[in-house]
């Protein structure tokens, strides 16, 4: 489980990097840019997780559950997640300000600035 | 020195200097459609000074002690650091209170640089203040990822603020897409240490780990948290979407851009370094030094050479603050607190002059509609304030004494003596003379008509940038909001260089001993009640170094080589120099490609090189 886990983000980063840097679209580029950000949270909850634990919800609980998962590392996903989708919609905003200017979503066609 | 006593708790200020920019950017951005013009700007100026003078009295008052501060007092309890706390030091005051300088003064220069600003532009720049200040005083790795992010996504939004035109565009987008990864990277090294330490305090990680053997995960760690502060910093080769953000971005906004936000990555990196790895067991100092020197050479030699290839004001300047950055890296990757002091200092100097030679641009540019230096061959007439302001600007990055980055030069010399390492002052000082250099050959061509009409050259290299902020009435006078602001910074670097505040280099020196005491920071943190700690030993300052008339005569020496460097580059005679320096540099500009691929794959490269280069100097 645990190594699948770890292979998992290794195989999203790095997919991810792959598709930014030979993306001819920024809609598609700013998707791989999730991928590559969905590799950071699956890290996060993987380094949290344990075997057999609950959800670390300690509330109306009866006590002895056994082990809960780390909820630090569960807040910490959390922000990213927030700070990913605040990312995501900046760049499409700004792919749509394109399309509007140059008439086409291909990055390199963009080359205003040079040398 | 001893701290000055204050009549209102510490800890209010600490969290008022936090939240006072945020809460005015909640204005800005709420209720700015009820307020006039004028009211705007003076509230969102008077925010910006007010944050400034509370992180001048956090600065003043945590000399001698770092001040530490536990949110909602969730204070550790036998050694656990359960709650986020701020550790206060005068290093990152000093920076809060900088960027608090800059942002004030970019937000007066605003007053009539927008022909509509907009409550939302305000908003983001207060936002980037109160990022910045969290991320100068921060003692928590995960809220340092925070502030990073906070600082990027403002950062973002304000490069393509001008989001008309093609240019911000593309610099807004590789500079988002650029710095997303990299703080993808910082919160995977963030997650990789909590997996290994079990704790998001920079102290306590640190404490954790000392004595450890460093083993892959740690390397890995300390390459991802490392590239992504490197990505920030705008190191080579982490540093292709600087020009093209700096190029685009609204002349205000590139005052804060280039004045605080890429520091702030250099002192991330040795604010980790210093608190979470230097007290690995089999960490090899001098390796490290010459990792850290090696990333800060090539970055200085490769921003100078840019610098003298461009002929785009506002790209030129963007080379000129990498070139710098390179520089600051030297003296921080010294690792001795001299050095750190060094870089410190003249950090503050160059930024007042950067910010000061930005503004000056773009008065040029706000008045003549544009950016070229080839384009605005005597053209200078009528903006001879302007004209000074940037001649001026150009010698004091050039450390012209008595400005207050000579005082830092001098030290950088004195610590690159003392760590044996005298060949880094040449590296410096051919960087410094080839970015000023650069600048004056500008103002040269511009003010005094100088140099060949180069009208028809083809390889003119980079468009024009005509500038799309003000648009109506292109010829009217200058606003004196926007020459006044350039010339008081210059006047804060005079006054900080003349003795505005006694022994400037001891103070320096002192807060940055009292930043790399690893010990000291850990005992202040962990210890039972987050007390004062007496910081460990003192650093012996060299008898004022700045007053030295070998110092005075090196910076003296830089100023004239630059001013040489802008003749020779100025004279009819020299094209063959000028020819052989364009084609001997061409496959650096080609490098330079703009398109965001090719930054995402040199981030790729140079993650795995730190890589590399970390599993040498940690194990």
């Amino acid at each position: 489980m645990s190594v699948l886990a770890y292979g998992v983000v290794a195989w999203l980063f790095l997919v991810g990097i792959y598709g930014v840097v030979t993306s001819r679209n920024l809609i598609h580029l700013v998707v791989c840019l999730s991928v590559a950000q969905s590799a950071t949270d699956i890290l996060l909850l993987e380094i949290g997780y344990r075997a057999g634990g609950h959800a670390p919800v300690f509330v109306s609980l009866p006590a002895h559950l056994g082990p809960a998962v780390d909820p630090v590392m569960q807040a910490l996903a959390l922000t990213d997640v927030v700070v990913g989708a605040a990312v995501t919609a900046l760049l499409l905003a700004l792919a749509v300000q394109v399309h509007k200017r140059a008439g086409t979503l291909d990055p390199d066609a963009l080359r205003a600035t040079r040398e | 020195m001893t701290g000055v006593d204050l009549a209102v708790p510490a800890p209010a200020i600490i969290s008022a200097s936090i939240a006072v920019p945020l809460a005015g950017a909640a204005v800005m951005a709420g209720f700015s459609w009820l307020l006039p013009r004028w009211a705007r700007d003076l509230i969102a100026i008077a925010v910006a000074l007010a944050t400034t003078a509370l992180t001048l009295i956090l600065m003043a008052s945590s000399a001698g002690h770092p001040m530490i501060y536990w949110f909602s007092g969730w204070r550790p309890s036998g050694g656990t650091v359960i709650g986020v706390d701020y550790a206060v030091g005068p290093l990152g005051a000093g920076m809060a209170s900088l960027a608090g300088v800059l942002a004030s003064a970019a937000l007066v220069y605003c007053w009539r640089y927008f022909d509509t600003a907009r409550g939302r532009h305000h908003a983001l720049v207060l936002i980037f203040l109160a990022a910045s200040v969290d991320f100068c005083l921060t003692g928590d790795l995960f809220n340092l990822f925070v502030a990073f992010e906070l600082i990027a996504v403002t950062a973002f939004a304000l490069t393509g603020y001008n989001a008309g035109h093609p240019a911000p565009l593309q610099g807004a987008i590789n500079f988002a897409v650029t710095n997303s990864l990299a703080g993808m990277c910082v919160l995977m090294g963030v997650g990789f240490l909590y997996a290994r330490t079990g704790s998001l305090n920079l102290a306590q990680i640190g404490q954790e780990l000392t004595g450890r053997h460093a083993d892959g995960l740690i390397v890995v760690a300390f390459a991802l948290l490392t590239g992504g502060f490197l990505v920030k910093a705008a190191v080579v080769p982490f540093h292709f979407w600087l020009p093209d953000a700096y190029g685009s971005a609204p002349i205000p906004v590139c005052v804060l851009f280039a004045g605080v936000m890429s520091e702030l990555g250099l002192f991330a990196v040795i604010r980790v370094w210093d608190t979470v790895f230097s007290g690995l067991a089999g960490v090899s100092r001098p390796r490290m030094q010459a990792v850290l020197l090696g990333f800060g050479i090539l970055t200085a030699v490769a921003g100078a050479v840019m610098a003298l290839a461009q002929i785009h004001l506002k790209r030129m300047l963007a080379f000129v603050t990498m070139s710098h950055l390179g520089i600051y890296l030297i003296g921080v990757g010294l690792l001795t607190p001299l050095g750190l002091a060094g870089a410190s200092l003249l950090v503050i100097g160059d930024a007042l002059a950067k910010s000061a030679l930005f503004l000056g641009v773009g008065v040029v540019q706000h008045q003549r509609a544009s950016v070229s230096e080839i384009r605005l061959r005597g053209r200078g007439r009528g903006l001879a304030v302007t004209g000074v302001t940037i001649v001026l600007g150009a010698l004091v990055l050039a450390d012209l004494p008595p400005f207050v980055s000579s005082v830092g030069h001098a030290l950088l010399v004195d610590a690159a003596d003392q760590a044996d390492l005298p060949w880094t002052e040449i590296v410096i000082a051919l960087s410094v003379i080839a970015s000023s250099g650069a600048v004056l050959r500008a103002a040269g061509r511009i003010w005094l008509g100088w140099g060949a009409d180069e009208r028809s050259r083809p390889d003119t290299g980079t468009d024009d940038d005509p500038g799309e902020e003000a648009r109506s009435g292109r010829l009217r006078s200058v606003p004196l909001t926007m020459v006044l602001p350039p010339l008081a910074l210059l006047a804060i670097a005079f006054g900080l260089g003349l003795g505005l505040i006694s022994g400037l280099a001891e103070h320096a020196t002192a807060a940055a001993a009292a930043f790399s005491d690893r010990a000291a920071y850990a005992a202040a943190v962990l210890g039972p009640h987050g007390g004062p700690v007496p910081a460990g030993g003192r650093v012996a300052v060299p008898a004022s170094p700045a007053a030295s008339a070998g110092g005075v005569l090196t910076d003296l020496g830089q100023v004239l080589a630059a001013l040489c460097v802008a003749g020779i580059a100025l004279n009819r005679r020299a094209v063959w120099l000028r020819r052989a320096l364009a084609a001997g540099t061409g496959w650096l500009r080609r490098l330079h490609s703009g398109l965001v691929g090719d930054q995402v794959t040199w981030l790729a490269a140079g993650l795995a090189l730190l890589a590399a280069l970390g599993q040498a100097a940690l194990h």
